[in-house]
């Protein structure tokens, strides 16, 4: 589904982003774990085309960033770690214009519009000016938008920011359902140990712009030495050993 | 917790300005050079006119005399609107202030904070760059130090003034009305400001002074402007005190600077009372209206979600340049802070309405020819494009905010939506200005071929000058700043006005050439030799080709940064 290759971010002298690589099948959750800083939100905004990389190549559903970025977008849904939106308009307004802009045909944008909208629970919300919202209900209205182009790749960064725990296990079940299809990934950035380990079929640990451990839960407890341990004992394992690796080299 | 602190965040984050991305540090430098070089234009300009209008025997003086009460007047009103309207928000809507007053801050140095920013905020423009015409007014009259001493004084002193009625205006209707009002507050302001306005440049009469039946009894006219304008106002104190270093043989009436600085302290120290006593409670209602829903709207969503569907179940939502559009009329129908760019669009007619009687009787007099008028008619027409154009094509990117990741993140060429919004504004306003020019055309008597040649004219140019304002400000973007009337203060909003500018100024050179040659064919039967009809056509061509080449290449860069640039731009 997803293709990482090489990835560099520079902003000026400090590079964000150093060389990241990896892939993500039809059908997995990919979880991207790491520290404040480590590049997680940088790497994500490149994936959905926010902004552009320093070098590196990328392909989503087949597409090149590069070559074909509409086709790449048109195939991803991005959903931010903060849900700006246009707070004058209303929840259902907001999905016509996000329809609009995907070309939706009306049929298809009444129908998804309203059952997404019903079971997000913003139904009785829909004709309601967005700037009344709480964040946790403009969340879900990102959520929203976010499924109502039918989307083969979804990249997420923080999902359960101002979820509430329904909210929450809501997304989740939402996540899993789709992968279920078979054609559609999730490509997860979370500081919610808890819900990588709960959701995420594979899990990327990125520190200061790199991988440090890529694997299956029982990949990264074996790398980290650490067998039957949770995911934040790993986590803080495997960063610790990356920080205490690049100190080495950098004393060497 | 005093001033000074709250102020050297102010001070800090603006000087930090230099270090962030983007080229912080030469941006400013560009500004400055470009500050630089229209202040001294202002002052080359300023002193050329002065130079002119004081060698009008006999009443040259008298005139002049009468354009520094003008101008001041004019200054006084730009001051009063941008000072209100910046009120607001550094009152109740400037996102430090939930930070702020969650902390044990007093309530004087909050207002003398706060009223500082704000009269540096809404002040420094207009008293920085009307300083010239007053320094031209200094070396026409040769005037001594003590002018130039007065004027440092004055125009300070003056522009607090403004200020404080802000904050007293702004103060008052927060307490009376709830800000979720804010719509009926706005309204009400804008009726004010109109009002004063109007009343205000009626009072001057500038067209008597070109007006031949008006001038001849100069003993009235002289009479008029020794009785002085409008007595209860600053602007006059403000003339008076200036004008009596300039004229020392008829000393002014009373003591203009005394009431000048009087007026400025009573106004301050009223504004901090008004802030003591009301402030708190008109914050904390402004709150219910800032982004959380009330029990009510919670009640009342409006229609039901079956409604909706029905109604969107129906062929008609077009294109992603179609969404844009019904977005963008969507959210400045309800956003009232967006209002506020209609209020300066009215004042900017009036002024226009207002200068042309001065115009028309300047014509009626033969002290400018019909075909000078044509061109004055064009140049102004010209500049209320250029202004209108600053403050609705300009901001018309960055006031996606940080919403913007949503249109970022469509599978549409930028190029593509930028267009979109080029085609859907430069329609009402190219439609705005021909209306204007051909409206004000016949009224001076220009004649059918001058009328047809200015709509012909102004029609390129204003989608020309649209597509410049909107592609430069898609290349300096501002997607953190809501407020539209901030957008266009920085350094893009000056390229464009100097850009823009420019492209008025090369396109009216450009019609003197085939306008004349038109004229002279249809109006007097004379056919000029093919040297010159040729170069009449390829002037025409120009003048017609090059705004919108200037538009398009504009959208493109501007469109090229944002892909480029994305979130970052």
């Amino acid at each position: 589904m997803i293709t990482v290759e090489e990835l560099h971010k520079r902003y000026g002298s400090f590079e964000a982003v150093r060389g990241i690589s990896f892939r993500v099948e039809p059908g997995e959750v990919f979880g991207f774990l790491g520290p404040n800083g480590a590049g997680k939100t940088t790497t994500m905004r490149i994936i959905a085309g926010l902004i552009q990389p320093t070098s590196g190549r990328i392909t989503v559903d087949g597409h090149d960033i590069a070559s074909e970025p509409l086709a790449a977008k048109a195939a991803t849904s991005y959903i931010p770690d903060r849900p700006f939106l246009y707070e004058k308009l209303t929840a259902f307004e907001f999905l016509q214009f996000v329809g609009g802009l995907h070309r939706l045909s009306h049929r298809d944008l009444a129908r998804r519009g309203g059952e997404l909208l019903e079971r997000f629970a913003l139904g009785r919300w829909a004709d309601g000016l967005i700037e009344n919202f709480s964040h946790g209900m403009k969340q879900r209205l990102v959520f929203c938008a976010a499924l109502l182009t039918q989307p083969h790749l979804l990249v997420v960064d923080e999902p359960m920011v101002g979820l509430d725990p329904a909210g929450a296990k809501l997304v989740k079940e939402v996540m899993r359902e789709q992968c279920a299809s078979g054609r559609f990934s999730v490509l997860l950035s979370t500081h919610g140990l808890d819900v990588a380990e709960e959701v995420c079929d594979r899990i990327a640990i990125v520190r200061k712009g790199k991988i440090a451990a890529l694997g299956t839960m029982d990949e990264l407890r074996d790398r980290a030495d650490a067998p039957g341990s949770d995911l934040e004992q790993i986590f803080l394992q495997l960063t610790r050993e990356a920080a205490e690796g690049a100190a080495g080299a950098t004393e060497a | 917790m005093s001033a000074g602190v709250l102020l050297r965040a102010k001070w800090r984050s603006l000087a930090n300005y230099r270090r962030s991305d983007g080229g912080g540090s030469r941006r400013v430098w560009v500004f400055l050079l470009l500050g630089v070089a229209v202040w001294v234009g202002i002052l080359l300009t300023a002193q050329w006119f002065c130079g002119r209008v004081v060698g009008i025997e006999p009443i040259g003086v008298v005139m002049l005399r009468k354009l520094l009460g003008l101008v001041l007047v004019f200054v006084l009103s730009i001051l009063t609107v941008s000072n209100l309207i910046a009120a607001f928000s550094t009152l109740y809507l400037a996102d430090d202030l939930p930070a702020i007053l969650a902390r044990p801050v007093s309530t004087y140095p909050l207002f003398a904070a706060r009223w500082v920013e704000n009269a540096v905020y809404a002040s420094w423009m207009t008293v920085l760059f009307s300083a010239p015409f007053f320094i031209a007014v200094g070396t026409a009259m040769e005037g001594p130090t003590a002018y130039y001493a007065t004027l440092a004084l004055v125009l300070p002193v003056l522009a607090t003034i403004p200020t404080s009625v802000a904050f007293v205006i702004a103060l008052g209707l927060g307490r009376i009305l709830s800000a979720r009002r804010t719509r009926q507050i706005l309204i009400l302001l804008a009726t004010i400001v109109f009002t004063i306005l109007f009343v205000l440049f009626r009072r001057l009469e500038p067209e008597r002074f070109v007006d031949p039946d008006q001038r001849a009894p100069l003993l009235e006219v002289l009479g008029a402007v020794q009785g002085g304008d409008t007595p209860w106002l600053p602007s006059t104190w403000a003339a008076e005190a200036l004008w009596g270093p300039l004229s020392p043989l008829t000393p002014a009436a009373g003591h203009p600077r005394s009431m000048l600085v009087l007026a400025a302290a009573a106004t301050f120290f009223v504004a901090g009372w008004v802030f003591r006593a009301v402030f708190f409670t008109a914050f904390s209602r402004a709150q219910d209206g800032a982004g959380q829903p009330s029990p009510d709207d919670a009640r009342t969503p409006g229609r039901s979600l079956a409604d909706l569907v029905a109604a969107a179940d129906r062929p008609g939502h077009g294109t992603p340049r179609a969404a844009l559009a019904r977005k963008d009329v969507r959210v400045f129908t309800r956003d009232t802070a967006q209002w506020t760019q209609l209020l300066l669009l009215g004042a900017l007619v009036a002024i226009y309405v207002v200068n042309f009687s001065y115009i028309r009787t300047a014509g009626q007099s033969g002290i400018i020819s019909p075909t000078g008028l044509h061109f004055i008619n064009l140049a102004l027409g010209g500049f209320v494009a250029v202004a209108v154009c600053v403050r609705f094509a300009f901001p018309a990117i960055s006031l996606e905010g940080r919403a913007f990741w949503v249109i970022l993140r469509s599978p549409n060429s930028m190029l593509d939506l930028l267009r979109g919004k080029w085609m859907s504004l430069a329609g009402p306003l190219a439609a705005l200005v021909v209306v204007l020019v051909t409206v004000t055309s016949t009224w001076l008597g220009s004649g059918l071929v001058l009328t047809v040649t200015a709509g012909v004219t102004v029609v390129p140019l204003v989608v020309g000058l649209t597509g410049l304002a909107l592609g430069l400000g898609a290349r300096f973007p501002r997607f953190a700043i809501d407020n539209a009337a901030k957008i266009a203060t920085g350094f893009g909003g000056m390229l464009y006005m100097m850009t823009g500018l420019l492209l008025l100024i090369v396109v009216i050179v450009l019609a003197v050439a085939p306008t004349l040659t038109l004229q002279h064919w249809l109006s007097h039967d004379y056919v000029a030799g093919p040297g010159r009809i040729a170069g009449s056509i390829a002037a025409a061509i120009g003048a017609c080709l090059l705004p919108l080449w200037a538009g398009r290449r504009a959208v493109r860069l501007g469109a090229a940064h944002l892909e480029r640039q994305g979130l970052n731009a």
